[in-house]
């Protein structure tokens, strides 16, 4: 009787599982790590939206002629970043005026581009999508060419149970992917979880990241997600305000988001115009105030940093232990198509 | 039989607790609709290729009026047993910054600001014609943040059967069609135009 019974609670058991497509996938949250700021609840990930979103992610079809994808300007090897260009380009050749940040540990973000204008990431990729400079395109010639591949049609319906394909799909559905990259696993993280130890150069630099960096790139997401002028002065050319465009405040003028410093040494080139294409470069800027340029923000000038060569390089040492192999070769953030 | 009796009754009880209200657009009392000129009290003429603005009835059912769209000029059911109602004129901050991307905060309907995470609460795009000269505009209306916000909660006097008159010429009529004839960004200006849109509601 009670072999039976289990038999008939193990058959049942299998079938709850097998009529519930939408079962939540895990979303991992670091040990030490804050709540995650993303409303999950509004947008309830899944393994069929989260592969959807990949999709599209990696689909031209979001751009006016289907030439630039998303990850054409955020490439998972260099940490969603857009490596050797100063500024990105979208279609035409067109080149916008900032420097295509890297995607990861997004949930934990309270806003999005350099000057935090974007304060939801389910509505941030309107901006690639419809920017000139980008991808060119408009939401409703988006979510026709969307509707007429049956392959969409068919995982649209399948995630969000609708017939018709609305922007509040699209637009969860690329939240669904690039919420999920979580960068969590660096030798930092490592040595954090007492895995493994830092040599003595990284070690020597982690002190002095923690004098003289931590302050703004705030562990354990490596950013506090201020706005801050960090002294390489305004652009020669590029005529950008930073924060100040959204604010319409004077003393927000030059400041912009301070980035994570995670996956920095893949993330070239570096600041929001990406004026330096090495690591060191950066560093080295930082490493002596007096050459800095104004306006400084008030924590970087109390600072009044003065490093020596063998500080810079045990910082730079110090810098690639944010480096995390297992999520820049993550097999389930690859390219991927819906379309067979 | 019964049951169609009974079906008629609860509909006219429905109707006389909740009324559908219409909004009409008004300049000078003549009803507005796109593409036509009209005459303002000033002796300017004005087209409209665009006007579109959002308005939250009671209830909080927040509507897109677009003069393009003839079915958005039917607002949402709503009680209308007393001879006045709040209604909000554009959105507030929680509104602009909630994330919602559905119905009316659906950004393909041309009113959400990609670049600064909000909605433009009033759009209206036309020429004025002044002493024999014509002024194309564009105006994109919006900005949450204090002191600039673009939104206000209004009492409205409604009577059952009649449209929700909106008069526009005092809107309209003070256009900076010369010195500023497109404005994009939240600030003094759009706030001081809003404000003048929002008193056609008395």
């Amino acid at each position: 009787m009670r072999t039976a019974f289990l038999i008939v609670l193990s058959l049942g058991l299998c079938a709850l599982a097998l009529v519930d497509p939408k079962q939540e996938a895990d979303f991992f949250v670091p040990q030490g790590w804050p709540k995650p700021r993303y409303n999950f609840e509004n947008n309830p990930l899944s393994p069929e939206g989260f592969e959807l979103g990949r999709s599209l992610f990696y689909d031209p079809i979001l751009s006016k002629d289907s030439t630039v994808s998303c990850a054409s300007c955020h490439l998972q090897y260099t940490a969603f970043a857009h490596v050797d260009h100063p500024t990105s380009h979208g279609v035409d050749s067109r080149v916008g005026k900032r420097n295509a940040p890297g995607l990861m540990n997004l949930a934990w973000a309270p806003y999005f581009h350099w000057d935090g204008g974007v304060l939801n990431l389910n509505g941030q990729a309107v901006n690639p999508i419809t920017h000139p400079d980008e991808m060119g395109s408009d939401l409703a010639t988006v979510l026709l060419k969307l509707k007429r591949q049956k392959d969409y049609a068919a995982a649209f319906k399948k995630v969000f149970g609708a017939d018709d394909i609305k922007t509040q799909h699209l637009l969860k559905a690329l939240a669904q992917f690039t919420v999920s990259l979580v960068s969590a696993n660096s030798k930092y993280d490592q040595m954090k979880r007492k895995e493994l130890a830092f040599s003595d150069q990284e070690q020597r630099g982690y002190a002095l990241f923690l004098q003289y960096c931590n302050q703004c790139h705030t562990e354990p997401l490596f950013t506090n997600f201020k706005f801050k002028s960090n002294g390489i002065g305004p652009h020669p050319t590029l005529k950008d305000e930073g924060r100040s465009e959204i604010t319409g405040k004077e003393k927000d003028a030059l400041t912009f988001r301070v980035p994570t410093l995670r996956n920095i040494e893949h993330s070239f080139p570096y600041m929001h115009d990406g004026r330096y294409g090495k690591l060191k470069e950066v560093i080295h800027h930082y490493a002596k105030a007096s050459m800095w340029k104004l306006p400084v923000s008030s924590e970087l000038k109390k600072k009044n940093i003065s490093l020596n060569s063998d500080e810079e390089k045990a910082l730079l040492s110090f810098l690639k232990t944010l480096t995390d192999k297992a999520f820049l070769l993550n097999p389930t953030f690859e390219y991927f198509s819906l379309s067979k | 039989m019964f049951k169609f009796r009974l079906f008629t009754a609860s509909l006219l009880a429905f109707y006389l607790f909740f009324g559908q209200v219409n909004v009409q657009l008004t300049i000078d009392g003549v009803p507005v609709t796109l593409n036509q000129w009209y005459t303002q009290p000033n002796e300017d003429s004005i087209y409209l290729n665009e006007f579109k603005f959002y308005l939250a009835v009671p209830s909080d059912s927040l509507v897109l009026i677009d003069l393009a769209e003839q079915a958005s000029l039917h607002l949402p059911y709503f009680s209308l047993d007393d001879e006045t109602v709040l209604l909000r004129i554009g959105m507030d901050s929680v509104m602009n910054t909630c994330g919602r991307l559905d119905g009316p905060y659906d950004p393909l309907l041309g009113m959400y600001w990609a670049w600064n995470t909000g909605y433009t609460q009033l759009k209206c795009k036309g020429i004025v014609c002044r002493e024999g000269q014509q002024y194309p505009f564009e105006y994109h209306l919006g900005g949450y943040r204090s002191p600039h916000a673009t939104n206000v909660q209004q009492w409205v006097r409604l009577k059952e059967g009649q449209p929700l008159f909106i008069h526009l010429e005092r809107f309209l009529s003070n256009l900076p069609v010369k010195t500023q004839p497109k404005i994009m960004l939240p600030g003094p200006m759009a706030h001081l135009l809003f404000m003048k849109f929002t008193e056609g509601f008395q």
